[in-house]
């Protein structure tokens, strides 16, 4: 069987669930709901603001806080693309008809990756413009060719697809919804605080590895928080996420039973 | 053409399997009998690759079923009927699985039809009786139109009318030349359907051979009144004897007049003698429970 049959038959069960297009409506309306509403609020409050809060005003990063929310759907739409084929039997369906597990782990990542970062970067890039549109009444706003503007909106969608593989990878590896779900969503959420309970004082080495926190790295523009790490390191913790976690779902996926 | 050799499956420390060797040939029937728990699906799930063997082989048309290309086109399997997505709709469901080895588009219109479910294809599973999805599973082994055919429970949760349809399509299908293996727990549905048996109980292979030939020869049954002493004298005649509610002794080996003239010669009076036509019920129990059986051998007692 060829790559592309497998891509064309993990796209079909993905588009064939209505969880697919639940997830992302959500998606849809919190960031780009929250992205008008933060930029409203900004504009409206923008005159009562002290010196110190106009400096650490960051017009990108602050429409952004949708995403927060959306995280957790994508990370959703990963888990479920793997859980509830356990879930529900399919995947013994799937094992018969494609018995190269690796393969089929290839073109459901793939799948759902490709989904995800194409759903991602189009969340973000209108949010990006509806949020300047409501900031450029207090000339707030800022444009795709300022400084770090393009790598941060850019940014945002990659990190969507990140959070989403990553939920497939822990979907993989645990096989329930709940489970998985619980995971994802903690390593999201509480990462950051964890890692900065067990940090020595003012010590970022172990707070830049939480999720959170590099998505923080790679979505700011004017204002860069000294914990933050830089882009590039931001970058560099996506990328060993998912080759950590989805390295250990192959693994696990080609030597345990069904 | 499916075939086993020492095919052994441990879970921690309980054997599932237990060095199967069997084959399973072409333009048949052959029934994979059991109690539950005997190691069927076991069996069947190592056959498809879902799970590793500990020991042995299962290999299909002479391969491992992990190493076959387009494994839909070879063998069709009907595992649990409800493992299917309830959100998705039935025709998506066939129309990945053809996907995945290259199957035309228009076969899935094919097995919906053939199977009684064109007017549902477009239905969400969810929505489906347990007969439906039964049918379902049915249409998405037959996707592939393969040579091998292995159903796990095919007639549960199907009313009259579809346990007629799938008798009648199993048999179809062996004629057809294809290897078909049906697991059942129902003793009087492999009796109708099945050409060829195999038994397995606690994972090993207790028999493994035609119909005809394991239930062939019937048995007698054999009545006195109160408690006698014609279960020794027949055991110690070469009849193997076993003990049937009510009284009763359950006899093969001898003929009526036979065992008639062994009750005259002791003064043992018979209320029934009634020679019995084969059950598989009865051939699954001897062979499955053996403390329920007397051997043919003489007892030294008996010697006297």
């Amino acid at each position: 069987m060829t790559r592309s049959s497998l891509i064309a038959a993990e796209w079909t069960k993905l588009r064939s669930v209505r969880s697919t297009p639940s997830i992302l409506a959500v998606a849809t309306v919190a960031t780009i709901g929250i992205a008008v509403l933060q930029a409203h609020t900004t504009v409206r409050s923008w005159d009562g603001w002290g010196p110190r809060a106009r400096a650490e005003f960051d017009p990108v990063f602050s429409t952004f806080s949708g995403f927060q929310l959306a995280q957790l759907a994508f990370g959703l739409l990963g888990v479920l693309a793997v859980t509830a084929e356990y879930g529900t039997g399919t995947i013994r369906a799937t094992f018969t008809a494609t018995p190269r597990r690796g393969r089929v782990l290839a073109a459901k990542l793939l799948v759902v990756g490709t989904v995800a970062l194409v759903a991602g970067e189009v969340l973000a890039f209108t949010s990006f413009f509806t949020g300047q549109f409501v900031l450029a009444g207090k000339h707030l706003d800022v444009g795709l060719g300022d400084p770090n503007v393009l790598r941060a909106v850019l940014g945002q969608g990659f990190y969507v697809a990140t959070v989403t593989i990553l939920g497939a990878a822990i979907g993989t590896l645990l096989r329930h919804t709940a489970g998985a779900t619980a995971l994802t969503t903690g390593l999201l959420f509480l990462a950051t605080t964890v890692l900065k309970a067990v940090s020595p004082d003012d010590s970022t080495t172990l707070t830049h590895w939480a999720p959170g926190v590099a998505a923080e790295g790679l979505t700011w523009t004017t204002f860069h928080d000294p914990e933050w790490p830089t882009a590039g390191f931001g970058l560099f913790v996506c990328l060993t996420y998912l080759a950590v976690t989805v390295a250990a779902a192959a693994w696990s996926l080609i030597r345990r039973d069904v | 053409m499916i075939e086993t050799a020492g095919l052994t499956k441990t879970y921690g420390r309980r054997r599932a399997v237990d060095r199967l060797t069997f084959r399973v040939q072409p333009g048949r029937v052959t029934g994979f009998l059991g109690p539950n728990g005997a190691g069927k699906s076991t069996t069947i799930r190592l056959l498809l690759g879902l799970d590793a063997p500990t020991h042995g082989r299962a290999l299909i048309d002479g391969r491992p079923y992990r190493e076959l290309d387009h494994p839909l086109r070879q063998v069709g399997a009907l595992l649990d009927a409800n493992a299917v997505h309830v959100g998705r709709r039935a025709r998506d469901h066939l129309r990945w699985l053809a996907q995945t080895n290259d199957i035309p588009r228009g076969r899935v219109t094919e097995v919906l039809r053939l199977t009684g479910l064109a007017e549902a294809g477009h239905r969400r599973v969810g929505g489906f009786s347990l007969g439906m999805k039964q049918r379902l599973g049915i249409a998405a082994a037959l996707l592939g139109d393969p040579a091998v055919l292995i159903f796990d429970e095919p007639v549960n949760g199907l009313d009259p009318d579809g346990v007629h349809w799938i008798r009648g399509l199993i048999r179809s299908l062996a004629a057809e030349g294809r290897t078909v293996l049906i697991s059942s727990h129902l003793m009087s549905e492999m009796q109708l359907t099945a050409d060829h048996l195999l038994i397995l109980a606690r994972g090993r292979l207790l028999s493994d051979s035609g119909m005809a030939e394991l239930v062939g020869t019937g048995d007698i049954l054999v009545r006195t009144a109160g408690d006698t002493p014609l279960a020794a004298l027949l055991t110690a005649r070469g009849a193997t004897v076993s003990p049937q509610p009510g009284q009763a002794l359950a006899v093969t080996g001898l003929d009526p007049g036979e065992i008639a003239a062994v009750a005259a010669t002791h003064g043992i009076a018979l209320i029934e003698l009634t020679p019995r036509a084969p059950s598989l019920e009865e051939v699954f129990r001897r062979i499955t429970d053996p403390e329920l059986q007397y051997r043919a051998e003489p007892h030294p007692e008996d010697a006297r």
